[in-house]
Formats: C-alpha cells, sequence, structure tokens
C-alpha cells in the first residue's frame, strides 16, 4: 500500500528533523504571528504563545521522528489548529470555566481535522508512557534505556558489572511492572478506544 | 509465574524462540485477547524508551534552536509592544543620567580641564542571562556567573565553549565580544561584532554601540563618533550614543 503523497509544505517538517535553522525561522516568520494573536485575544500574553509554539513544533518533531508524518494539508492549518487546541486546553486546566472562549474547543471541521487529531493522540500517548516510565525506580530506568539502546544483553550486563541471567530477568521484570502501571491507567484505556 | 510471562513476551518480540515455539505463543495470543493486549502494550513501551533513548540528542539541539529563533523573533515583537512602557522607565533613568552629567560637565568647565571620554564611564553592560528557571546547565551559570561578577577573562574560556556548541547564538557572541572588549582583545571582539551589525537581530544596534566602545577604548575618537552617529534614534541604546557624542 502506497501512502498519500505529501503536501509541498513537508519540508517544514524535514527541517524540523534536521536543525534547519533558516527554514526554521522561515516557519516563525510566517506562521507564528497568527498564534500570537490568537493567545493574545484569549487570555495569553506573547510569553504563552511563544511556549505553545515551542511545544507544538516539539511534538510535530517527535511524532515525526517515531513514525512518518506526512503532511496532506497546509503546514498552516495544521500548525495553527494544533497550537489553538493547546492554548484552549490550557486554559481549561487552568481556569476551570472562569473564562469565556470565543471558540468551540471540539470544532475541528477541515481537512487537518485527522491530521490533527493524530498528532494529539501521539502526544498524550508520548506523554503517557513519559509519566509512567517516570515512575518505576531508577535501577530499573537505568536497566531498561540500556537494554533497549544498546541490544545485546551480554553488553549491558558488562556494562552494569552483572551477569547475563541477572539483566534478561530484571528486564521482563522492569517491563512487566512498567506494562502493569501503564495497563492500569484509565487514560491508557481511553487512547486505546480511539 | 506472572513474571514467568514477560520472560516469554520479551523474547517473542526479541525473535528468540524457536519456531514450534512461536507457534505455541501465537496460538495463546489467539485465543486470550487479555494476553494479546499485554503483549501489544509491552511493544508499545519497548517502541517508546527506545525511540526516545534514540532523539534524545537531536531533541535537545531542537529545543534550543526554538529556543533562540524565537527569542529574536518573538521577542522583538514583545519589545515593539511594551515600547511604550519602556520609553517612561528609560526616560526617568537617562534624566537622572543627564543630571550626572551634567554636573560632570561643570565640574570639568570649573577645572578648566577639558580631556577626552573614557571608556570605563561608558562600560556598563546588561546582565547575562542564558540560564531559565530550573535549568542546571553548568557551562551556562559558570558563564554568567562570571560575565556578572566582572571576571571577564575567565567569562570568555566559558563563552566561547558555549559558542562552538551553538555557533548561532548571537547572543554568546555578543557577549564573548565584550568580554573580549574588557580583555582588550579589540580585533577578536571585531571578529564578532562586525558580522552582529551587518545582520537583522535584536542585539544589531548593541553591537554597533560597542564596536563605538572599542574605538573609545582604543582612543579612536572619530571612528567612534562616526559608529555612534550609526545608531538609530529609536535604539534603546540611543541616549547612551547621544551623551557620549557630546562628550566627544
Amino acid at each position: 500500500m502506497k501512502g498519500p503523497t505529501p503536501h509541498s509544505d513537508q519540508r517544514y517538517i524535514e527541517a524540523l528533523l534536521t536543525n534547519d535553522h533558516k527554514v526554521i525561522k522561515e516557519i516563525y516568520m510566517k506562521f507564528s504571528g497568527k498564534v500570537v494573536a490568537y493567545v493574545q485575544k484569549n487570555n495569553g500574553d506573547i510569553s504563552d504563545a511563544s511556549d505553545i509554539i515551542q511545544e507544538t513544533l516539539m511534538t510535530i518533531f517527535r511524532q515525526a521522528y517515531q513514525k512518518e508524518l506526512v503532511l496532506t494539508c497546509p503546514f498552516d492549518a495544521y500548525f495553527f489548529l494544533l497550537c489553538k487546541r493547546k492554548w484552549l486546553n490550557r486554559l481549561k486546566k487552568n481556569f476551570k470555566n472562569e473564562v469565556t472562549i470565543d471558540d468551540n474547543l471540539t470544532s475541528i471541521s477541515d481537512d487537518s481535522e485527522d491530521l490533527v487529531r493524530e498528532t494529539e493522540i501521539y502526544e498524550k500517548k508520548n506523554e503517557l508512557l513519559e509519566s509512567k516510565f517516570k515512575e518505576l525506580g531508577k535501577k530499573c530506568r537505568k536497566l531498561l534505556k540500556l537494554t533497549l539502546t544498546i541490544k545485546s544483553m551480554e553488553e549491558v550486563a558488562k556494562v552494569l558489572g552483572v551477569t547475563y541471567g541477572y539483566v534478561r530477568k530484571k528486564k521482563s521484570l522492569c517491563m512487566g511492572q512498567l506494562t502493569k502501571l501503564v495497563q492500569a491507567s484509565n487514560a491508557y484505556k481511553n487512547l486505546k478506544d480511539l | 509465574m506472572e513474571d514467568e510471562i514477560y520472560v516469554l513476551i520479551d523474547s517473542y518480540l526479541n525473535k528468540e524462540l524457536t519456531q514450534e515455539e512461536v507457534q505455541a505463543f501465537e496460538n495463546r495470543l489467539k485465543n486470550d485477547p487479555e494476553l494479546a493486549q499485554l503483549v501489544d502494550t509491552y511493544r508499545d513501551i519497548t517502541k517508546h524508551i527506545t525511540v526516545r533513548e534514540a532523539r534524545k540528542g537531536d531533541e535537545k539541539t531542537l529545543k534550543e534552536t526554538l529556543s533562540n529563533i524565537s527569542e529574536v523573533i518573538l521577542k522583538e515583537e514583545e519589545r515593539e509592544t511594551t515600547a511604550g512602557k519602556q520609553v517612561s522607565l528609560n526616560r526617568f533613568y537617562w534624566v537622572a543620567a543627564a543630571s550626572v552629567f551634567l554636573v560632570g560637565v561643570a565640574f570639568l568647565y570649573y577645572s578648566h580641564f577639558i580631556s577626552y571620554p573614557v571608556y570605563s564611564e561608558y562600560a556598563s553592560h546588561d546582565p547575562l542571562a542564558l540560564t531559565v528557571r530550573g535549568d542546571e546547565d553548568s557551562l551556562k551559570l559558570k558563564a554568567e556567573d562570571t560575565f556578572n561578577q566582572g571576571d571577564y577573562i575567565l567569562s570568555i574560556d566559558f563563552l566561547s565553549e558555549l559558542l562552538r556548541n551553538d555557533p548561532e547564538n548571537t547572543r554568546l557572541q555578543l557577549y564573548l565580544a565584550i568580554a573580549l572588549l574588557e580583555a582588550d582583545r579589540y580585533n577578536e571582539a571585531k571578529s564578532y561584532l562586525d558580522p552582529i551589525r551587518q545582520g537583522q537581530s535584536v542585539f544589531k544596534d548593541k553591537a554597533i554601540w560597542y564596536l563605538a566602545l572599542s574605538n573609545l577604548k582604543q582612543k579612536k575618537y572619530n571612528q567612534c563618533k562616526k559608529l555612534l552617529e550609526e545608531i538609530p534614534d529609536a535604539s534603546d541604546d540611543y541616549l547612551k550614543a547621544q551623551a557620549l557624542l557630546d562628550d566627544l
């Protein structure tokens, strides 16, 4: 099966992956104004907007790094919608229902819809796994990082100064613990249902 | 028992089982949705940690790039929108500075002693701020501490090293140039200031101001004057520049 043809704005996503200063600057020049204006209109300031933009670009980068992110709509629409929804979510979290917003949070209704939803699910899942990983003990975290970056368990055993059998067993135990933590969380169940 | 299932899942996902074992395990998966889900989650987590570790370096680099670009582009916008507030503060500050200056002029007049202004009277630098709240980058902290305490020679090493990791960072370039200027290393300072002066960053006017100060320190008064005249009147450094021009 061949995937969809990327939009010509795909180059912005490539730029994030390759840390291309020139093109990233272009992203800011072209697309940040709209986000800043939106945040300012909705109880925020430039520094809030700057945070939202940065977080959104980091999320896009993470997703693109992990699995192919093919832009099927203009970057502008995708990026703005992500920023906007991120800001509205933050407002909702910080002020509960105290602020009135001139927009409906649930309305995503153009061609960037699917892509935005996909990125948001990716981000939520990433945050969830990250927070559960941090709940593990220090030893487990270190062991998992090592066993999953250094492919050979013999080598990991050598680095840690323990036996191969120990690493093998301990890895499964730590992974088991983490799997249980993740499966017990409601957020994970909800993500699975999406 | 429970631990064994994880050993088994791990071996299965790492393709360490024999063909028969794989077959048996996959049959189990078909009949046991709970186990199948466990394997899914296990796979998800494995992928998450593997990718997380692999992209760590790139992630850090990108974060720095975004901070720098955002600083230049968005902070500039912020400066423009809050310029109103700053003008009143600056005005107050400069009225005070001008009074001190006038007293100085009067003193010079009465003492019938005419001399050129000296570098040290004008060389007050904005503190260097590289770290953000919670930042524990020790190199950045060292650069800040040494610079802000006036240990410019020491700060040169730290700033140079930071700049090696982040060669495009205009703020680092500017502060390294100031430290070099303090150390009388004029040519090196100039090599950092000239490109900033030619560029379009927020530090453009500051670079011109410091090039002027460099000439002042070297007693090249005419060059100093020419540079000062380049500083636009909307610039933060305009009043300082005018004061020094009058002095010259």
